[in-house]
């Protein structure tokens, strides 16, 4: 462990304040941090959207806009030189030069009208005085340092001609250009994929070897932190926030690790202690503290959770799946999965009869071309899958972005009609329905959708979106709709009383409650969930997972549940299907595909998430998948995850491997599943 | 991109067609006489012979193609042969669009009342951007400042009150009053020396500040808001955090993104340089579209009329156009096919 005292600290901050300024009142966000950074250190800082965590590395450099920001007190000392204490102009010279920041979306953090080589070199023109030639000969190095090939060619590139792992490499060579001291990289592998995170971290990793500049990494995913930080800190709602240190190969223990995982409740405790229930209500209640005009409902709601998970806890092994082939296996978290979960062996669920069926469902979009529009392509967003939903049952389906899963999802439903393939519904063919029986068919079929901010209308109150669905189909009116509004809400963990609300008067978890309220409106049989929880913070869609759960067993409902967390999906779904770029690679039943992965897609997938165990993080082999996903508008040819397999022959290339069940209920597309 | 203006372009003209069928008919539906105005001695059978020289008689799907014709081919033929001085076919012979009033080619008399147009509305327009841009840069950046508060009421003040209250105030502060500015524009005014170019100057300067005061007050305001949405957006965060001093943060990455929305507006207000600020040039005597358009509405003629507003859709179609082709250049992120 290095030490890290006052004298070698290449960053010490202390008792750092921010306010804001709002409508709502003062909001205290920063309430006196402090840490020191060593030279070479990587410096996790963990904890929930709000935390402060942000903004507090964005007080240091004066990056807070002000007003509504102020800084109230604060010293952070760069090799003995307070930043807080420099004027603007001072500050700023620090700033891309002795400080590089990398930040969450890199699909918005560069800016779109500027080329590439012009935002890159620019930071070098400024801090460093190169001229315009030696500048741009030193962006090209800096693009291939970070796997961009062809750096330069790509200079004149605009950052919308970049995939956004790549965009993301391109802030790190901005970041990285004039060698700075400190890196601080704010939530930087949030908005990716996982196969994407995994480059980017590995990337990273590299670059610190290299580079030996101290990082500060703030996340909020536990496993990245154990995989690359060597101290942890964990910011929270009280006053204070104490550093813990801890050696990059001892587990996280004690009591600030369990702190640490609050985002999770009670992950560590299977049965879901009072102090876990205690930690849920202290977010809660800091939340009212926070933003004055949230309605009370989030502490009542809390508690109606809490129980629900008494009665189904998450476990950490649930949580994240830890577990491919590649590693051994903790004996303790596979106990209480079985004991946790009996009914997920699959078994009893295939033996349910069949609610929904698609055979070869495939969906392409037209891309037209040309003075006078002619088709010249499609997007196979959803090229022929095949599966089955049985009754009462949790069909998981995983993918990274663009995998076509959500258009998966919509085409059951008929939001979008079919281009081919067949659509059964309790055995009726669904795929040509129209006018009023497709209405009438809706009554059974349901969404949950992604976003709870965008998909309900701001300007509808919570009953009239809850009750619309009744109205149109004519189920209530007058005082039966009211009373079956305030059941659902009652259902879904809400107030009778907020009935009245807008939607902007609640939180993004209570929004998707109301989501779900609405979706349940008209006692449907058959619920798509798409990414309900990936909008949420990482606390909220516990809580959510466990409605939906909750929900399924209490209404005997059906889920495909869309989703790109693995291990949100291992917890609630009963089968999995693995998507990618259009086609299924790979279906079986959750414990089965966790366990034994046989597609080298998922196991990239799987290996690229990851593990919270900092101990299993440093031991276990990762498969990191090179390049991006190919565009669906022309998929490579055989199978088409052979251009980024890592055991691809030239068969994969030519020939397209068969959709055939390897194993009793485990069915794969790969001509090598099984041999390795 | 190419490929892009070809599909407009194509798709313009069935547009600007159906657009000049709405122009003709609507006009020819108005019941307006040619004769009304003139001398009431003028006996009936005379007044019917000048309506049947007009070819007034004639079914309205006729009049209709002849007007086609002698717009889409007669006049553009004499156009060419006016610019490269060549004869096509027998030009003598040919008819042009005769306004009723003068009995001279409508096209003609648009052209000698152009430039007085484009001096004074298109100047007007010019300043109008120079004075706006800035201040609603500034305004943005220092947002509820005391130079946002005063810019907030100047525009507020100048996007409500009309041309012909301010043009005639400042008519009657510089004009009658102070005796300092002339108030009516001589158009036969010939700038040939220093002296006269100061005389231009004087009798120029009310009516551009006028109509740039409240071009400016839109323009100005539309800017301010273009640069405020950018100025909370991750990238400009992202040049802050790279250590910009603050001009190339504003100046470069702010405004490059704020233009875009603006320039498609200054794009699309062109078109109504040429059709002339109507009041502004009543009020200051120019002689120029704007009033031409205004007499012969008055006068029922109808060519004229017909000529000018369809002239304004062909500006309108073509400068929407070139709008969005400046829209796909600022824009890498637009690509047109």
């Amino acid at each position: 462990m290095r030490a890290t005292t006052a004298t070698d600290a290449v960053l010490a901050v202390e008792d750092v304040r921010t306010r804001f300024h709002t409508q709502e009142g003062v909001v205290h966000a920063v309430n006196g941090i402090g840490f020191e950074l060593a030279e070479g250190e990587v410096l996790g800082v963990v904890g929930e959207s709000g935390s402060g965590k942000s903004v507090t590395m964005l007080s240091l450099l004066g990056l807070l806009p002000a007003p509504p920001a102020e800084i109230v007190s604060g010293t952070a000392k760069l090799e003995g030189e307070d930043l807080m204490a420099l004027d603007a102009d001072r500050l700023r010279q620090v700033r891309g030069a002795r400080v590089g920041f990398i930040f969450q979306d890199p699909m918005t953090s560069l800016n779109p009208v500027l080329t590439v080589g012009y935002q890159l070199t620019e930071p070098l023109r400024v801090h460093l005085g190169m001229d315009k030639a030696a500048a741009r000969k030193r962006a090209a190095q800096l693009l291939s340092l970070v796997g961009i090939p062809e750096p330069t060619r790509r200079l004149g590139d605009f950052p919308h001609q970049f995939s956004g792992g790549m965009r993301q490499r391109v802030m790190i060579a901005i970041a990285l250009a004039c060698s700075p001291k400190v890196l601080i990289a704010d939530e930087p592998t949030t908005a990716l994929d996982v196969t994407i995170q995994a480059q980017i971290l590995d990337v990273v990793k590299r670059l610190q070897r290299e580079l030996g500049m101290s990082i500060i990494w703030i996340t909020h995913d536990l496993g990245v932190v154990a995989g690359l930080a060597d101290r942890v800190m964990v910011t929270s709602s009280v006053p204070t926030c104490s550093p813990c240190t801890r050696d990059r190969n001892i587990p996280i223990r004690g009591a600030c690790c369990a702190r640490c995982r609050t985002p999770i409740p009670g992950m560590d405790r299977p049965n879901g202690g009072s102090r876990a229930s205690r930690d849920i209500l202290r977010v809660s209640c800091r939340r009212q503290r926070l933003v004055r005009s949230r309605p009370a409902a989030s502490m009542r709601s809390s508690v109606a959770v809490a129980k629900t998970r008494r009665s189904r806890p998450f476990t950490r092994d649930t949580r994240w799946p830890a577990s491919t082939t590649s590693m051994p296996e903790p004996p303790v978290q596979s106990d209480s999965t079985a004991t946790n979960t009996p009914v997920r062996s699959g078994s009893g669920a295939t033996a349910a009869p069949v609610l929904v069926e698609v055979e070869n469902l495939t969906k392409h979009f037209p891309i037209m071309h040309g003075v006078f529009r002619r088709q010249v392509g499609s997007v196979r967003a959803v090229d022929g899958i095949d599966f089955q939903i049985h009754e009462r049952e949790t069909l998981g389906l995983v993918g990274e972005s663009g995998c076509g899963k959500s258009t998966a999802g919509r085409v059951i439903l008929r939001l979008y009609d079919p281009t081919a393939g067949r659509i059964a519904f309790r055995g009726q063919d669904i795929g040509g329905v129209r006018g009023e029986s497709l209405r009438r068919l809706r009554q059974s079929m349901q969404m949950v959708f992604q976003d709870p901010q965008d998909s309900l209308n701001p300007r509808m109150t919570v009953g009239s979106i809850v009750g619309e669905p009744l109205v149109e189909h004519g189920v209530a009116k007058g005082r039966a709709l009211d009373e079956r509004v305030d059941e659902l809400l009652d259902a879904v963990g809400l107030s009778p009383r907020f009935a009245n609300r807008y939607p902007h008067e609640f939180s993004g978890g209570q929004r998707q409650r109301i989501g779900i309220a609405r979706a349940l409106a008209l006692e449907p049989e058959f619920i798509v969930c798409d990414e309900p929880i990936a909008a949420l913070d990482v606390s909220i869609q516990a809580q959510v997972v466990n409605l939906l759960q909750d929900l399924q067993e209490r209404l005997g409902l059906t889920y495909l549940f869309i989703s790109h967390d693995l291990g949100m999906v291992r917890h609630i779904a009963d089968r999995v299907a693995v998507m990618y770029l259009g086609k299924i690679v790979e279906l079986a039943p959750s414990e089965k595909l966790y366990r034994g992965p046989l597609h080298p897609y998922t196991r990239a997938l799987m290996s690229a998430a990851p593990a919270h165990d900092p101990e299993l993080e440093a031991r276990r082999e990762r498969i990191i998948l090179t390049g991006d996903v190919p565009s669906p508008a022309d998929p490579p040819s055989g199978c088409r995850f052979s251009t980024r397999c890592p055991i691809a022959t030239h068969e994969c290339s030519v020939r397209e491997p068969e959709w055939r069940e390897l194993r009793p209920g485990h069915r794969v597309a790969c001509h090598y599943a099984g041999d390795a | 991109m190419i490929r892009y203006i070809t599909r407009r372009l194509l798709f313009a003209v069935p547009t600007l067609v159906a657009i000049s069928f709405v122009v003709f008919a609507l006009l020819d539906l108005a019941p307006s006489d040619p004769t009304g105005q003139l001398p009431l001695t003028i006996p009936p059978e005379v007044r019917a012979q000048i309506r049947e020289s007009f070819g007034l008689d004639d079914p309205f799907l006729v009049r209709y193609g002849k007007w086609m014709e002698q717009f889409f081919v007669n006049e553009p033929l004499n156009l060419i042969e006016q610019a490269f001085g060549v004869e096509i076919g027998n030009s003598s012979e040919r008819f042009r669009v005769i306004s009723y009033a003068t009995r001279s080619p409508v096209v003609d008399i648009i052209a000698e009342r152009m430039p007085q147009t484009l001096w004074v509305v298109g100047l007007s327009y010019v300043v109008g951007i120079l004075i706006a841009l800035p201040i609603g840069i500034i305004s943005a950046y220092r947002q509820y400042s005391w130079f946002d508060q005063v810019g907030t009421f100047v525009s507020m003040v100048g996007f409500s009150v009309p041309t012909f209250f301010t043009g005639l105030l400042a008519i009657i502060l510089f004009s009658v009053m102070l005796e300092w500015l002339p108030s009516i524009y001589d158009t036969t005014h010939r700038v040939t020396d220093l002296g006269s170019f100061w005389v231009q100057i004087k009798q120029i300067i009310m009516p551009v500040m006028v109509l740039a005061f409240y071009n400016a007050a839109q323009l100005s305001r539309f800017m301010r808001s273009s640069v405020l949405d950018n100025l909370n957006l991750d990238y400009v965060r992202t040049a802050r955090a790279k250590g910009m001093r603050e001009r190339a943060v504003l100046l470069v990455h702010v405004l490059r993104n704020s233009m875009i929305p603006v320039v498609t507006m200054i794009a699309l207000g062109i078109p109504t340089i040429f059709g002339g600020a109507i009041i502004t040039e009543q009020i200051f005597r120019v002689n120029g579209l704007g009033q031409l358009l205004i007499v012969a509405i008055q006068g029922a003629d109808i060519p004229m009329v017909q000529t000018l507003t369809f002239l304004f859709a062909i500006l309108i179609v073509g400068f929407n156009l070139v709008a969005d082709v400046l829209y796909g250049i600022l824009d890498p992120r637009i690509r047109y096919e």
